[in-house]
């Protein structure tokens, strides 16, 4: 059967990307999980006690939305240095299965920082399991949203020297300068606006909102929740027009 | 016995095919209505020079790229309008691929057939068979980055062919491996040859494509120059025998030979086999060394190419 086909391709992809990779060089964890442990200590120490659940929420956020630069990186390395990418284009294998099982096997890769979050997160404000749930929900929409852009940015790139700056420079954008580690009302409330701009604003909104360190109405919560599904589904829906699989 | 039902349809058939990129400012076309019919079950090679075409046409053919005009019919299934299907009976080795580098060569290659639709058992037994035929065992279960190039190269090959797919592009496949390599290589193709692929490859080891083809076309600047046997080739050229001579021979003693060839640093006489042994005879009376043996595909291709550049200057 096709599906079943797309599946296997799906598994074979995290087997040998992720579950494979990460046997075998397990310091990439390390470097995974440096920035935003790194992130949450500084906060520790240069903030009151109070700030740091909006630490630790943002690591969460910004440590899933790690994995879509690692699949930019990850797919370009394989489709120019390796010309990898030719073979399984040349083949039954569908890109949204090749996509779907590299943006997987990165999750591999970020699973056990994750897991250490959410234990910090524990510690830091009381969870239950429908906040875990929710915060679970928060982690895989802001997966999709970052694997669709991280796949379809590195299609476009015909050398591996551009891919470095480029790379870093987009995942900054919506990695660090929205509201992830802090608040939001930190940010002036002339330029704020922008915030909602990116759309991991909405992530770590949502997820400050879920576990309770900032109130807000349940019509704005909504909201949240919109922006986050709506910029997943946008991502989505642009990263399979604009995505080459094919050359022109 | 039965006549199976389009058993003489074409594997790979061109028709009118252009490509044209687009570089800045600059555009090469580098296919220029290119018309190719390769027959199932053949194995065809495809000879040019670097730069000629070959991979981009490659490229066409298994759905990497798309053509500027005309088109490619992969047993009968266009590769534009049909993509999906015509990526079911294919299986291309790119040039210059490289495998996983922290896979090993039983990972790289039984990883493959399974994402084809290989049931687990059927996998790991073509995966065993095909590193058996590379010569990949002793390496079976070691790194790919612990190998050198020539063994990452045989194990990428072994990956594809194992596939055993209706249509394989091999663009130059047995790049930097030894000459016992090579030869495994030869084998296995004539083995999925004998199971019924079709096999469509480029190389630059001209040895290796008189060996192996039935059927050949030399590209030159994205023009198909020649399409044929290799005994047609060697009419065309009008020689059947050639000697090699130092490049100081003295004029006299090659008189009456109209095809000489500059061939790295040394002259190359293309003449009948009487006209080649009587040069032999010649020559070695005035001491001077000759070679002389039947042409090869390399000096039929090097008379061939290196006129038709000699005619556009
Ligand atoms: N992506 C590209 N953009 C622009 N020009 C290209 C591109 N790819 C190939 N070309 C040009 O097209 C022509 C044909 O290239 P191609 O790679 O098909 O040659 P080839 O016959 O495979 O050569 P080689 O034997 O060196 O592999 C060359 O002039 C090359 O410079
Ligand atoms: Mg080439």
């Amino acid at each position: 059967m096709k599906l079943r086909l797309q599946l296997r391709a799906v598994g074979t992809f995290l087997m040998i990307n992720g579950i494979i990779a990460l046997r075998r060089q397990t310091i990439v964890l390390v470097s995974i999980s440096l920035a935003p442990f790194t992130f949450i200590y500084f906060l520790y120490l240069v903030s009151p006690r109070a700030e740091l659940p909006f630490g630790v929420v943002g690591a969460i956020v910004f440590t899933t939305v790690f994995t879509g630069s690692m699949l930019l990186n990850d797919s370009a390395y394989l489709r120019l240095e390796r010309h990898l990418q030719a073979i399984y284009v040349a083949s039954p294998v569908m890109a949204v299965s090749y996509a779907a099982g590299m943006a997987l096997s990165e999750l591999i890769f970020i699973l056990p920082p994750l897991v250490v979050l959410f234990v910090v997160l524990g510690f830091v404000v009381h969870i239950t399991p429908a906040i875990l749930l929710s915060m679970l929900c928060i982690v895989i929409l802001t997966w999709i949203m970052a694997s669709s852009l991280g796949f379809m940015v590195s299609s476009f790139f015909k050398q591996m020297r551009e891919i470095w700056p480029i790379a870093s420079l987009i995942f900054s954008v919506i990695s660090i300068v929205p509201p992830i580690f802090y608040p939001i009302t930190a940010i002036p409330a002339n330029y704020r606006w922008i915030a909602y701009f990116a759309p991991t604003t909405y992530s770590a909104l949502l997820g400050d909102s879920v576990v309770g360190i900032v109130h807000v109405s349940a019509f704005i919560q909504t909201l949240y929740v919109g922006g986050l599904v709506g910029a997943t589904l946008m991502f989505i829906g642009i990263a399979s027009v604009f995505t080459r699989w094919r050359e022109k | 016995m039965s006549v199976e039902a389009g058993q003489f349809m074409n594997a790979v058939e061109a028709i009118g095919l252009r490509k044209v990129y687009k570089a800045g400012k600059k555009t090469v076309c580098a296919l220029d209505s290119i018309d190719i019919a390769v027959a199932k079950g053949r194995l065809f090679s495809f000879l040019g020079r670097n730069g000629a075409g070959k991979t981009t046409f490659v490229k066409i053919a298994s759905t990497l790229l798309l053509p500027t005009s005309g088109s490619v019919r992969i047993l009968d299934h266009d590769v534009v309008n049909e993509t999906a299907r015509v990526r079911e009976d294919i299986a291309l080795v790119p040039q210059d691929v490289r495998p996983y580098y922290h896979l090993t060569p039983r990972e790289t290659a039984h990883s493959y057939l399974r994402i084809r639709g290989l049931a687990r058992e059927e996998a790991a037994s073509r995966t065993q068979w095909v590193l058996d035929e590379m010569g990949l065992s002793e390496y079976a279960d070691v790194p790919c980055l612990q190998l050198s190039g020539g063994l990452q190269q045989r194990t990428m090959v072994a990956m594809v062919l194992a596939t055993l797919a209706p249509v394989m592009f091999l663009d130059e496949p047995t790049l930097g491996m030894d000459p016992m390599a090579r030869r495994n290589v030869w084998k296995i193709i004539e083995e999925i040859r004998s199971r019924g692929s079709t096999v469509f490859l480029t190389t630059h080891y001209l040895d290796e494509a008189e060996r192996l083809s039935e059927e050949l076309a030399i590209i030159s600047r994205g023009k198909i120059l020649f399409r044929g046997s290799v005994r047609e080739l060697k009419v065309i050229v009008g020689a059947d025998y050639r000697a090699i001579m130092n490049r100081n021979v003295p004029r006299e003693l090659l008189s009456g030979f109209d095809t000489i060839v500059e061939d790295g640093g040394r002259l190359l006489v293309l003449t009948t086999r009487e006209g080649a042994l009587s040069l032999a005879d010649a020559a070695s009376r005035a001491g001077y060394e000759i070679s002389v043996g039947p042409v090869t595909l390399e000096e039929a291709f090097i008379r061939l190419v290196g006129s038709s550049e000699i005619d556009e200057a």
